[in-house]
């Protein structure tokens, strides 16, 4: 059903943005897009999650001119399976280590972002078989939160370990501050249809807390991670 | 060089030599410069240009060069107009203080039918003569954040100022900060530990401004010119408005709804009662209090009270060309919690200005700030006065309303009179005294802190009858200050000027634990609590600001100085051999060594492109220690009553510290010396989007912190911990980058974004002789033998006087002391792992009057310090913010108007957005080296959306305020090894209390409050 209703509107979508953009000037052309990401985390986000896949995500896109759009663009994208999933600790009264079979570690981003995209050169725009390169700077909020549980609590202080006694499940989550930049191409399949190509680099303000016993020294900040993406927009004409 | 300009030079020179160089004026003024040509760009000489609204004006030299000096900021029409040329008017012209606007004109000849030409001007986004870091905030930016209510919370939002609510600029703490208003110093070193603590750095600063009232702030994060002085963080300019030509009036009602305000359960169901409230109890529900009557577990609908608040301004002409602008506000802000009071007590806040034009030169402003709150009092003890209510363990939920330590009054009024006098179109001087009061006082203080009261199952407390604790105390300072400008040549802005204040300052803080088991005393005043110190303060600068193609450099130099008040020759000495208050005020005093020094300042800019600029600066300043730390002592009693009956403040054996100026606090006579450098850009790099990017060092050597001082009594050896003091021993670093981007109005958008990351490095002890952690002091056999050492005391009089030695008592406390100085001088001493400096005599020490000099003789010290440095850091090393304000046209959208707007139109969304990460504390590791570590970072967003009407010449917004628009925890208050190590904000999975009664400190664990929201209206005309 949910898929049925996602065609009908890119049918929609599809014939309402056909035969309205014409070869004259692009700008004030406006367009709706869709993407899918998939995402790298670094530095020390890298820590508590390796990678992450994008979810649905929409773009709006307004052409300025010929060399130069606006977008706005919401995104979620999901980290799971963290590392604290899989890392033991060293409990300090016997020296052994241990994993917590139930622990689950996962992180969710809700991006609202506004960018600027400024193309090379400036043809390529809303024509045909055309491509064209470009950089991409933006800002916004980051929204994420990030969910632990079931990790056995380490500050035990009597043998054995009791491996029921778990730490209370909590969230670090934040809406926070962020910006990225990158480069990417947007090849037109038709007039008014293109597909898009990009890789950026997504800084976060906002921080992880610390998780020592887990090797996770000191707190997560700034969260950055790097994105690929992959998407299909529709242009309309003014 | 004609006539007036040498006497011109002339007087500036003079100013430099009388008043030894240009220093504390704060600017309160800008210039206009500009060139006046023809169609083909020819100079015009002759030609005028005017400020009709000021009442100012100049005209062109041969090379048609004018300037327009004492400009007060704000928004102008400038007119430039020549016989046989048309006018050309150009408006919306900004100026800023301290800044150069340049206006060019080109005029066309009356022969050609044109009507008078009026163009816009626009000021550039970048200001080429800008040779600091300098953040300038305007009346119409401040009345597109209607969310922000206080200069503080203005600040806050530009770079390099806390966001915190601290009030730190770059790290530096807010009470190494200057404020000026209308160049009229309020704030200074002298303030008091109340308000902001006892501490080096919670001086209190009052500059207590209604925002309405402002025409202009700024903040000078660094690069501060030779004008600016005893300030080691950063300068607040703050410039009131004048009342216009037409009367304008505002008012504003804000209602803050009832609703809970804080984190966590309701404090009658809060998990700290553990157990202990039972409300399903009927006999415990119903118990009374006998000696009251009232019922002693009373339920309180504490969220149903609501917060009002009242702002408003009436501004207009007076008599003849006279204005005057007056605002006043008041809160009426609702307690978050149970407590002393509902609703915030009587509090007043106005600011009041009179402008007098004195002839067509000259013109006087009367200011008058007067700020009245009341509250109630938590003396000094505030652990025995319960002011607040659940605190740790809840017991004292039920206390009653009301305060039983008494109320606390504080008063802080300040008037100020400002004379402006323009005797050339290129010189001016403006001349101003001021007088600040600030009274604090406590009432209905009982004369015994009596046991409190507790319920029948003596568990909660309901009171007492008596708490004898309170703060009572004034500060008085008069100023006056000259400063004198000129634009000598095109090339040289020539400014300088002095300042001279004399204070009045004494303040008493103090309590008494039940039983008077404890005494605790700090106060400011020598000697003896209640009398007012009286120093005297002068600072006195030069400055040029030269001009040559573009390049700006900002030449200065500035002195300082502080004398005048006797102190306490040796008081940590005294207070050892004199350990009871009475006696140690009799100690011998004699002057303070003056606190002097000279702060050379350079700044240097350029411009890269016609859209970029950068700057340089080196500065020397030179701050002056705080009252507090001059002046201040704190004694405190372990035990028991007094030591003799009838003798107030005897015994006092558990802390007597005694702050001052010194002779032997090591080289105390500088005040506080900081070098900064930075070098910093601006840059407009599309249309009015303009970056600025600083990177600054600044290094405060010799700062002043607490060291010991040890007497070495030949009775009872090394007394240990006996005695503290204030020297320079500390080392402050901070170096960072600071960054904005800011976008002006247009588009119906405007938005302003700071970022500073900083790493800042405090080391206490240097291991050098220059930089102490302690001294031993010592006597020997000759001040043993000189009277002026005693052992025992008898009363006499209500008073303790010495019991003098014995014969044999002076040579066996001779030998003794003998004895302890040879063992210094074969280095057996108790710091071994410290390097240490040789014995010093004491009467040799600079600086010293004969009288002190001969007191001294027989009194020898020596200093110890680390080996290594004890480093630690603080601040924060990231913080910034986000400001954006969207306003739509009246007539924007579809539709008709109503009410003045259309549906669309006259809607203003503000949002402002927070983030600092966590303050340092010290980690112990549980394994391995202790480590500074952050607490959890904070993010905040606060958003205001208002809707504009408009009837006949009543303007009207309605509008909607939420605080911490996401609801975040700020988790500041977070730290310990359970963070770091497991992540834990809350308690242990295996922690008894909270598995039996919760978390109990879910209410108390973060900061500040949820999310809240404010509605109201505001009406002008």
């Amino acid at each position: 059903m949910r898929n049925g209703v996602l065609v009908c509107m890119a049918a929609a979508l599809l014939l309402l943005s056909a035969g309205t953009v014409y070869a004259g000037g692009v700008a004030g052309s406006w367009g709706l897009g869709t993407f899918l990401d998939y995402n790298r985390s670094i530095f020390k986000l890298k820590d508590w999650y390796e990678t992450g896949r994008g979810q649905a995500g929409v773009v709006f896109t307004y052409v300025m001119s010929p060399r130069t759009s606006v977008e706005m663009e919401f995104h979620r994208s999901i980290f799971e399976n963290g590392a604290l999933e899989d890392t033991p600790f060293t409990w300090p009264i016997d020296g052994r280590d241990y994993k917590s079979p139930n622990a689950a570690s996962e992180m969710r981003i809700s991006s609202f972002l506004v960018n600027a995209v400024v193309r090379r050169g400036g043809g390529g725009l809303l024509a045909k078989e055309k491509y064209s390169t470009y950089v991409t700077v933006g800002a916004g909020f980051y929204d994420y939160k990030t969910d632990v549980s079931g990790l056995i609590f380490p500050g035990q202080r009597e043998a054995p370990l009791d491996k029921e006694l778990v730490i209370e499940p909590f969230s670090d989550s934040r809406t926070a501050l962020g910006a990225n930049v990158g480069l990417g191409v947007e090849a037109f399949v038709f007039d008014n249809i293109s597909l898009d190509v990009r890789a950026r680099y997504n800084l976060l303000l906002g921080e992880l807390r610390p998780m020592e016993a887990w090797g996770l020294e000191g707190q997560t900040f700034p969260m950055q991670f790097l994105n690929a993406r992959g998407g299909i927009r529709f242009y309309f004409k003014k | 060089m004609s006539r007036l300009r040498f006497y011109t030079g002339a007087v500036v020179v003079l100013f430099a030599v009388f008043f030894a160089a240009s220093a504390v004026m704060a600017a309160t003024t800008g210039k206009i410069v500009g060139r006046v040509t023809d169609e083909k760009g020819e100079p015009l000489p002759g030609a005028s240009v005017a400020i009709e609204e000021a009442r100012l004006g100049g005209t062109t030299d041969a090379d048609g060069f004018y300037v327009i000096v004492s400009v007060t900021p704000g928004q102008y029409k400038l007119t430039a107009s020549m016989v046989g040329y048309h006018s050309v008017v150009k408006e919306q012209v900004g100026v800023r203080v301290d800044f150069t606007t340049t206006v060019d004109f080109q005029l066309r000849e009356t022969e050609l039918e044109l009507e008078e030409m009026v163009v816009v001007a626009e000021r550039p986004p970048v200001d080429p003569d800008k040779t600091d870091s300098r953040y300038v905030v305007t009346a119409e930016e401040i009345e597109r954040t209607p969310i922000l209510r206080n200069v503080t919370e203005v600040l806050e939002l530009e770079p390099g100022y806390a966001v915190d609510g601290s009030g730190a600029i770059r790290g530096w703490v807010a009470s190494h900060n200057v404020v000026y208003v209308d160049g009229v110093p309020v704030s200074g070193r002298d303030g008091r530990g109340i308000g902001g603590g006892w501490g080096d750095g919670g001086e209190r600063q009052w500059y207590g401004v209604n925002l309405k009232a402002v025409q202009e702030v700024s903040v000078i994060t660094g690069g501060m010119n030779a004008e600016y002085g005893n300030a080691q963080a950063g300068v607040i300019q703050i410039v009131t408005r004048d009342g216009g030509a037409t009367y304008h009036g505002e008012a504003e009602y804000r209602l803050t709804p009832a609703g809970k305000k804080h984190w966590g359960e309701n404090v009658y169901e809060a998990p700290e009662l553990r157990g202990n409230a039972k409300w399903n109890d009927p006999a415990w529900t119903s118990e009374v209090d006998p000696e009251t009557g009232n019922l002693v577990h009373p339920r309180t609908n504490y969220t149903d009270w609501r917060g009002h608040y009242l702002d408003g301004f009436l501004s207009g002409p007076l008599m003849g060309n006279s204005s005057f602008f007056a605002s006043a506000r008041h809160l009426r802000d609702a307690a978050v919690l149970p407590g002393p009071w509902r609703t915030r007590p009587a509090n007043l806040r106005t600011t009041a200005k009179l402008t007098v034009p004195a002839g067509s030169n000259m013109k006087l402003r009367i200011g008058w700030m007067y700020d009245f709150a009341e509250n109630f009092n938590n003396g000094r003890l505030s652990r025995y006065s319960f002011p607040n209510v659940i605190r740790g363990t809840g017991r004292d939920l039920f206390i009653p309303d009301g305060s039983i330590a008494g109320e606390e009054k504080q008063t802080d009024n300040m008037i100020y009179g400002v004379i402006t006098h323009t005797i050339s179109p290129r010189t001016f001087y403006e001349v101003s005294v001021s007088r600040y009061g600030s009274r604090t006082d406590t009432s209905g203080v009982g004369n015994k802190t009596t046991k409190v009261r507790t319920d029948s199952e003596g568990y909660f407390y309901i009171g007492r009858e008596d708490v004898w604790a309170f703060k009572v105390g004034e500060q008085n300072r008069f100023s006056l200050k000259a400063d004198l400008s000129s634009q000598m040549t095109r090339g040289h802005f020539a400014k300088t000027g002095f300042e001279f204040m004399t204070f009045e300052n004494w303040w008493t803080w103090t309590g008494m634990t039940p039983g008077d088991a404890k005494r605790d005393i700090r106060y400011i005043g020598q000697p003896e609590p209640g009398e007012a110190v009286t120093p005297s303060q002068f600072g006195a600068y030069v400055q040029d600001k030269m001009e040559f193609e573009g390049l700006i450099v900002n030449v200065g130099l500035r002195y300082d100085r502080l004398w005048g008040q006797d102190v306490q020759l040796l008081p940590s000495f005294t207070s050892g051999w004199y350990n009871a208050m009475d006696t140690f005020i009799q100690a011998p005093t004699g002057p303070m060594r003056t606190i002097q020094g000279w702060s050379p300042r350079l700044g240097i800019s350029h411009p890269i492109t016609a859209r970029s600029s950068m700057h340089f600066y080196y500065g020397r300043y030179m701050m002056i220690p705080s009252f507090r730390q001059q002046f201040g002592s704190h004694w405190e009693t372990a035990s028991g009553p007094d030591g003799i009956p009838g003798v107030p403040w005897s015994h006092f054996n558990a802390k007597d510290e005694s702050y001052g100026a010194n002779v032997i606090s090591p080289v105390w006579d500088h005040g506080h010396p900081t070098t900064s450098f930075e070098v910093g850009t601006d840059w407009n790099f599309v249309s009015d989007y303009v970056f600025s990017l600083a990177a600054f060092y600044k290094s405060g050597h010799l700062q002043s912190t607490g060291i010991w001082h040890d007497a070495v009594d030949p009775v009872t050896g090394r007394t240990g911990a006996i005695g503290g003091t204030y020297g320079s021993e500390r080392t402050e670093d901070v170096k960072g980058f600071e960054f904005s981007m800011r976008k002006g109005f247009s588009n119906f958008f405007a938005f302003r974004a700071a970022l500073n990351l900083e790493w800042l490095e405090a080391i206490h002890w240097l291991g050098d002789a220059e930089t102490v952690a302690s001294v031993l002091i010592y006597p020997d056999r000759s001040f043993i033998a000189s009277g002026r050492y005693h052992k025992e005391w008898r009363v006499a009089g209500g008073r303790r006087e010495p019991v003098p030695l014995t014969a044999e008592e002076i040579k066996t406390l001779g030998d003794k002391a003998e004895e302890n100085l040879q063992k210094v001088r074969e280095n057996v001493n108790a710091f071994n792992a410290r390097g240490s400096a040789p014995l010093q005599p004491a009467w040799e020490v600079e600086g010293l009057t004969d009288e002190a000099r001969e007191w001294l003789q027989g009194i020898w010290f020596q200093k110890f310090w680390f080996s290594t440095g004890n480093i630690f850091t603080r601040g924060r090393r990231s913080q910034g913010s986000l400001q954006m304000f969207f306003s739509s046209p009246l007539d924007y959208g579809p539709g008709k108007q109503y009410a003045g707007a259309t549906l669309f139109g006259g809607i203003n969304a503000n949002l402002i957005y927070r983030i600092y990460t966590g303050s340092k504390f010290n980690y112990i590791k549980l394994t391995g080296a202790n480590t500074p570590a952050r607490r959890p970072l904070h993010t905040e967003a606060d958003l205001n959306l208002q809707k504009h009407f408009r009837f006949g010449n009543v303007n009207a917004d309605v509008f909607v305020e939420v605080f911490n628009l996401f609801n975040q925890q700020d988790a500041s208050g977070v730290t310990g090894t359970d963070y770091m190590w497991w992540g834990l904000q809350q308690p242990r999975p295996n922690d008894a209390t909270y598995l039996n009664y919760g978390d109990v400190s879910d209410r108390s664990r973060y900061i500040g409050n949820p999310r809240i929201t404010h509605m109201g209206i505001r009406l002008s005309f």
